[in-house]
């Protein structure tokens, strides 16, 4: 073993990690090499007294100030918020989200009317179908009587034009399924 | 029942809070107002932490706040112990009752030392090895306080350790050290 891998291991010998075919290599480098073992002794040593450093005692004064700062009566939080606070301190940001999500799905499929349809002759139309048909129909009523209107002034005045002809023609063709029973 | 739940994690994180701010800035009325803050941010900070993250996330506002204070301060190598007194007060009470007076007094030098060096390391270094050589906190607590990996903490620590041998090869030439 040279001095460099001993050195890229020191830290995982001191901890204990190192399994035994290696531990025992370091052992024999340590016997050769004076240098690395004065090295790791005094790494072992800065350690030893890191850990012997004392662990102070947090002064009381310190404590009661702090517990001068804070409010003494405690507000009365709703039982509602409480059972909330606790349940969002336990999930996470994610699972919240993806209950939200959940909850508004749900919301919409359940309470979402959509659009109403009605049965017509054993096919379903929707609103919005039926809406354009009337509206067709009002139309349509409205160039018969037009045209109406105009062919009994033709009767009258016992002259067809060709302004007259075609409009007829138009409107017998859109009207000719309906006329049929279609 | 907020406070005393508050009460129960003050007693229980003092000590802790108090130590790591005492190393990290080697002065005492900073120790206390850096423990006096990191509870009052707690205070008002208590209903929205997880109680499964509590320790890390004190270790890490008192991590944070010692790097504030140090960096105001702007920390020099110097003892920052109030009076001589209560410098020998703490270190004469660790374990050397078997030592000769004159190693004692080389011993209490040394550990003099290396608290003024620790405050030399850089400021990741010098937490990580405070965390784990002085405060005896496991590997994963100071990994999820510093947001490392478990080996970038193994790593900074060693090199702290050799950093603080490397300063202190002084000492070692002495013979009355080596045991």
């Amino acid at each position: 073993m040279t001095c460099q891998e001993f050195n890229n291991l020191m830290f995982d010998y001191t901890e204990g990690h190192l399994p035994s075919k290696q531990s025992k290599a370091i052992e024999a480098h340590l016997q050769q090499c004076h240098k690395c073992k004065i090295a790791f002794s005094q790494y072992k040593d800065i350690i030893q007294k890191l850990h012997q450093l004392p662990n102070l005692k947090c002064p009381d004064t310190v404590v009661e100030k702090v517990f001068n700062s804070i409010p003494i009566t405690d507000t009365k939080i709703p039982l509602s918020t409480k059972i909330y606070q606790s349940i969002s301190r336990r999930l996470s940001w994610k699972i919240r989200f993806a209950m939200g999500v959940a909850v508004v799905i749900f919301c919409i499929l359940v309470f979402y009317p959509g659009q109403e349809k009605i049965e017509y002759d054993q096919q379903i139309f929707t609103t919005e179908e039926i809406e354009k048909a009337k509206k067709d129909a009002e139309l349509a009523l409205g160039y018969f009587h037009y045209y109406v209107a105009k062919t009994e002034q033709v009767i009258e005045n016992q002259v067809i034009t060709n302004s007259l002809i075609k409009p007829i023609t138009t409107i017998k063709k859109a009207l000719k399924p309906s006329l049929n029973g279609g | 029942m907020k406070q005393k739940q508050f009460k129960k994690i003050v007693n229980k994180y003092k000590d802790i809070i108090y130590n790591q701010a005492f190393y990290f800035t080697r002065n005492k009325e900073d120790a206390e107002d850096i423990t006096q803050e990191v509870f009052i941010k707690l205070w008002h900070h208590l209903n929205n932490i997880k109680l499964t993250s509590l320790k890390a996330w004190i270790l890490k506002v008192t991590r944070n706040l010692c790097v504030d204070y140090s960096r105001r301060k702007k920390e020099h190598i110097s003892i920052s112990f109030n009076n001589n007194e209560q410098k020998s007060s703490i270190l004469e009470t660790l374990p050397d009752e078997h030592s000769s007076p004159e190693k004692k007094a080389i011993n209490i030098d040394l550990k003099e030392h290396i608290t003024r060096v620790i405050n030399h390391l850089p400021e990741k270094i010098r937490t990580i090895v405070i965390m784990r050589d002085i405060q005896d906190l496991k590997y994963e607590t100071i990994a999820e306080t510093m947001e490392l990996p478990l080996n970038s903490v193994k790593t900074y620590l060693h090199r702290g350790r050799k950093i603080l041998s490397k300063n202190l090869s002084t000492y070692y030439k002495n013979d009355f050290l080596r045991e």
